[in-house]
Parts: C-alpha cells; structure tokens; sequence
C-alpha cells in the first residue's frame, strides 16, 4: 500500500524540483505569477464556500435521513446517490435546461415578470457553486448521517423531560454532538473541490479557473510536467494545511460537545 | 467524453493496469524490461491504433481498419480514449513502455509530439503528400489526412440570412448583430478570431502579434455570455437557446443537422482550419505495419469516403473528385482568400506563451 501511494507522490515530489537539478524555478512561478496568484486565491475561495454551502445544503437533508424509518432512508440515500453515476457533461447538459437564459426557471420568470427578470444562474460563480455543491452533497450527508445515528437517543429524550424546546434540544445536544460528523464532512468536501476541474469549466464564467486546470493544461498541452508537479506540490499541501487546521477545530468542537451533554 | 480519464496518464493508473502491465510489474524485476516488451504478449501481425472513440472511430474502423487488415491481414486493435492521448504518449515513451502503434492527434498535440521527440519519423518515401492541401502542414513526425474546419456556428430558424454575422468583424460588431455570444476559452482560434476581426487579412495572421490580439480580444470581451471548455458545449448551447452565435467546427455542425437539429455555419468568409493527424510513438516494434497502415489512411478514395461519412475535410487533394457534391457543398473551398489556416509552426513555438498570457488575459 505505501508503496502505491508513496512511489507515485514522491515522484511528483522530484518532477517539482527539475528531478536532479534541485531546483525551486517552479515554484517561484507559482508564487510569483499573476496567473497562478489569482488562480490559487480562486482556488481557496471556491473550495471554502463551496464546502460551506455543501454543508448548509446538507445539514437538514441528513437530520431528515436520520429521522426516516430505515428502509425508507435506504431508498432517498440511493436517491442522493445518483449524481455519482451521472457524467458531468450530460449533467451540465441538464443544468442549462433548467437553468440556463432559455431554461425553465428563466422561461417562467421571463413569462411573469418580462425580460428584466431574467437570473443568469450558469456560467458565474454562482454556476461553480451550484455544480459543485450538486457533486458535493453525498461527502457531506453521509459522514454527517452517521453521525447523528450513532446519538444516544436518551439524550434528547432526557432533554425534552426537563422541558426543552425542540429548537432547544437540536441546538444544545444534537447539532454540537453532531460536530464530528460536520468537520468530517467539510474537511471532505473541501480537499475535493480543491482538486475539482471540469465542473468550474463547464460551469464556471471566464474567471473561475481552477488549480487543477493549469495542472491538466502543463500535463496535457505544454507537456511541462515539472510544472504540473509543483502545481501538484502547491494544491496536496494546501488539501495538507486544510486538514491540520480542520483537525484542531474539530478536537476543540468535540471537547465543547462533551461538556454540553 | 470521459472527463475521469483525464488524469490517467500513468501505467498504474486507468487503462494502463492489464494484463500486460501486470505481467510486467510481476516479472519485471527479474528480467530486463527490453526482454518483455508488452508486444511480445500480442499477435506478431496486429498494431493498435488509438482514436477518440464514438463515431469518429466506428466510420474509420469501416473506412481503414476493415480495408487494411482485409488486405494484409494484419489485425486492428482498436483503443478508445476520447481524452488525454498526448500525455499517455508521453507516459510511454519516456517510461520505454510502448502499448501504442498509433495515434490519431490534433495539430498542437503531433506538434508538442514531435518537438519532444515523443515519435518515430514517418518515410515519406512510401507516402505521396505531393497533392497535400497544405503543404506547410506536411510533418516530419506526422501524417496529415484530414483537417478540421470551424466557423461562425447559429440556430437558421432564429437568426436567417442577414441577421447573423458572416465575417469576424461581424461577430465582433454587437450593435449591428445583437444576440448572445460564445467562445472556445483557448488561446489557438481566439487570437486568430480576434486578428480577422481587426481587419488583418487571412494570409498576414502570423505571427501573431499579441497586442493586436489582446486590444481586439478586449472590445468583445464584455459581451461574450460563455466561455466554452469543450468542444462538445457548442451545439449544446446553441440548441438550448444559451447563446445565439458561437464558434465550433463543422464536423459538429453536420451530425446535428442529421440529427435534426436547426444549426448552420457560415462558411467560407470565417472559416479558420486545422490539421489532424496520426503519428508512430517513438519506439514501436511495428513501425513498418504502421508505415504500410499509413498508405491506406493517405489513399484518395478512402479519405473521400471518411468525408462521405462524416465531413472530416480530406488533406490529400486528389480525394475531392471523390466527395458526394451534397457534402463537398458543405465543406470549406479549398484556397478561398478569407481562409485561415493554422500555422503549426508558429503555435509549436507559441502555444506555452500565448495560452499563458490568454489565461491571464481571460481572468482579469
């Protein structure tokens, strides 16, 4: 297994540096170019609050799924499921049908309210986010689901016989129990946006450019793969910085959730 | 297209894991690689053959495959990998790990090919390209069969003669042709767009001069709705009403035609061509069944026949005498002034430069 994963990722580690020549010309590219300057702040910026949309999108589909009897949560698990076995350019296919200028959304506001109504929902920013939140949400429901199944079901129970609201109980027990569940899920859905190219390109306007894209264009087009490597070097230790930081709020979230219940 | 793939490159990765690459990776140690070159696991007298797959791949297994291998008997593999044929090229060559006889590629992929030393030289001697279309596009590591020809693409039913642009500086005139518009978010075809739109004329494109680009590129910056990434979205869009005139190539435009859908492409006043290719990796053990492979791809009636079937544009002039005249009518004129083709030569040098400032450009 270390063989696998070490062999490949520390030959990326000595395609980075020019192999032999030990040389850090790459990566003063990187962190000295306009291009890859904007490009890695997009970066960030769209794996951050795309994760976070993930998660307020996910949030109530998992506490739902939790709620469900189980063949029930069984059938809309699978339900949630189905983006995974869909190829991204039928679905961006789909996504302008819908909502695209001449989709249904578009077509009925333009059939109620005229031209001037009309939302460009694709082909921005806002296109990126809706993409990736569509591909993100089974990596944020799942680790989040088992989670809140995993609660003991006294607590709340416990809670509800001192006289807690229901807002009360989800606020003070379940969602800070839940806190695991939620680091994990945005810890996930983050590193995997980092590394997202196709759907920003094909939902994304002129300036959602990826990391990932200027790797896919060093490897494939300018065959410049020491480049492409400290490309690679860049993103893995940002998914790396991402993770530690992750990992100290998750351990203080989890002290928190202990002292509440 | 099976965007998954795209980072397969490696051996361990993807297609590359086996039966062959197995056997390698177990007995590999103990013998010398040159010992168990994959080839010697296939029949002596086969070669694959890499293409992207669909359509374009089933109308060439009829038009060259079936001849070929009827003929001489050599069998035909066929892989299909509609994405990343360059830096699996690259992946085995440099790794000595020859799986490919050939491959069909772009023109900035046999160009990049060829400048990294990635194939074997074709001989020319067994293959006439005297009657070649464009003689510059003549390779020595790439056999040239066919080109591709994009333009300015429209929905006829919404916007009839007249009310679409024809020219560049048609496309780039909003005020005269509204309508939502879209491009290829790539350097190559937009610096050329971009030039016929300021008025310089076909046969002075190159070099490219990137200030003029760039300043012509940034008048119709604001009013371009999409940035396409894949070729595949043109007709999508136009289809779907998401923009009103957007560049993509003819060999698009005429399935969906067949298919049913509204779609045209003005021709011949915005028409900017490139080439297709095939090339031999470097490395191979049957490069002379590639060689006598070749023969079949430049023959005249057989590219006209690819035509026939699917509008690839033929490169070996002698095969128009032999083009349905309902498909030669929709094809560009050979020679027409207002042409463009691509100069390989220039992007060859060009393409890391100007696909960089083009990505700077495009951000800001």
């Amino acid at each position: 297994m270390a063989l696998v994963f070490l062999v490949p990722l520390l030959t990326t580690v000595y395609f980075s540096v020019g192999g032999m020549e030990l040389t850090a010309e790459y990566f003063l590219k990187i962190f000295q170019g306009k291009l890859y300057q904007a490009v890695l702040w997009t970066t960030v910026e769209i794996s951050v609050v795309s994760a976070l949309l993930t998660l307020v999108v996910g949030y109530p589909i998992a506490y739902h799924l939790s709620k469900q009897p189980p063949r029930r949560r069984l059938f809309l698990s699978m339900l949630l499921l189905l983006p995974f076995y869909t190829s991204i350019l039928v679905k961006s296919f789909a996504f302008t049908v819908v909502l695209g200028h001449s989709g249904v959304i578009n077509d009925g506001l333009r059939a109620l309210f005229g031209e001037g109504a009309v939302v460009q929902l694709l082909y921005n920013r806002l296109g990126v986010y809706i993409g990736l939140v569509h591909n993100l949400l089974p990596y944020m429901v799942f680790p989040i689901l088992t989670n809140l199944l995993s609660q003991d079901p006294n607590l709340p129970r416990a809670a509800e016989l001192m006289g807690a609201s229901r807002s009360r109980i989800f606020w003070k027990v379940t969602f800070p129990l839940s806190l695991p569940g939620v680091a994990a899920g945005v810890l996930l859905a983050t590193v995997l946006s980092l590394g997202q190219y196709i759907t920003p390109a094909l939902l994304g306007g002129r300036q959602d450019m990826m990391m990932a894209n200027l790797v896919h264009f060093q490897i494939a087009q300018a065959l410049d793969w020491n480049m492409a490597s400290a490309i690679s070097v860049v993103l893995l230790s940002l998914a790396g910085l991402i993770i530690l930081l992750l990992s100290r709020v998750k351990g203080v979230q989890l002290f928190e959730a202990k002292t509440v219940s | 297209m099976s965007i998954d793939n795209r980072f397969g490159g490696v051996p361990l990765l993807g297609r590359g894991l086996n039966r062959r690459s197995v056997l390698i990776g177990a007995t590999g140690a103990l013998a010398a690689p040159f010992v168990l070159r994959p080839r010697g696991a296939r029949a002596a007298d086969s070669i694959v053959v890499v293409d992207d797959g669909g359509v374009v791949q089933e109308a060439k297994r009829e038009v060259f495959f079936k001849p070929f291998t009827a003929d001489t008997g050599v069998e035909v593999i066929e892989v299909s990998n509609n994405s990343g044929h360059l830096e699996r090229l690259k992946a085995q060559v440099v790794t000595g790990n020859i799986e490919w006889d050939a491959v069909y590629l772009n023109g900035q992929g046999a160009n990049a090919a060829a400048k990294e030393g990635l194939v074997e030289e074709i001989d020319y001697t067994q293959i006439d390209v005297a009657k070649s279309l464009h003689p510059e596009w003549v390779l020595p590591g790439g056999l040239c069969y066919a080109f591709f020809t994009g333009g300015i693409a429209f929905n006829p039913a919404k916007h009839p003669a007249g009310k679409h642009p024809t020219t560049y500086q048609e496309f780039w005139d909003v005020e005269k042709f509204p309508g939502r518009r879209g491009m290829l978010q790539r350097a190559i075809y937009a610096l050329e767009m971009a030039l016929a739109a300021d008025g310089v004329p076909a046969n002075e494109i190159y070099p490219i001069n990137f200030d003029r680009a760039f300043a012509s590129l940034d008048r119709i910056k604001p009013h371009i709705n999409v940035w396409m990434s894949q070729n595949e979205q043109a007709i999508n869009m136009l289809q779907t009403g998401e923009v009103d005139f957007d560049f993509t190539f003819i060999s698009r435009v005429i399935p969906a035609q067949e298919a049913g859908v509204s779609i045209d492409i003005v021709d011949d006043n915005s028409t900017i061509s490139g080439p297709s290719y095939i090339v031999i990796p470097k490395g191979t053990a049957k490069k002379d069944l590639v060689m006598k492979f070749l023969t079949y791809v430049n023959r005249p009636d057989l590219q006209a026949e690819l035509c026939n079937r699917i509008g690839f544009t033929p490169e070996n002039g002698e095969a128009y005498s032999l083009v349905k005249p309902e498909m030669l009518a929709k094809l560009p004129k050979p020679g027409h002034p207002n042409a463009i083709a691509l100069d390989m030569a220039w992007w060859g040098e060009n393409l890391t430069e100007a696909e960089g400032r083009f990505k700077e450009w495009i951000l800001t």
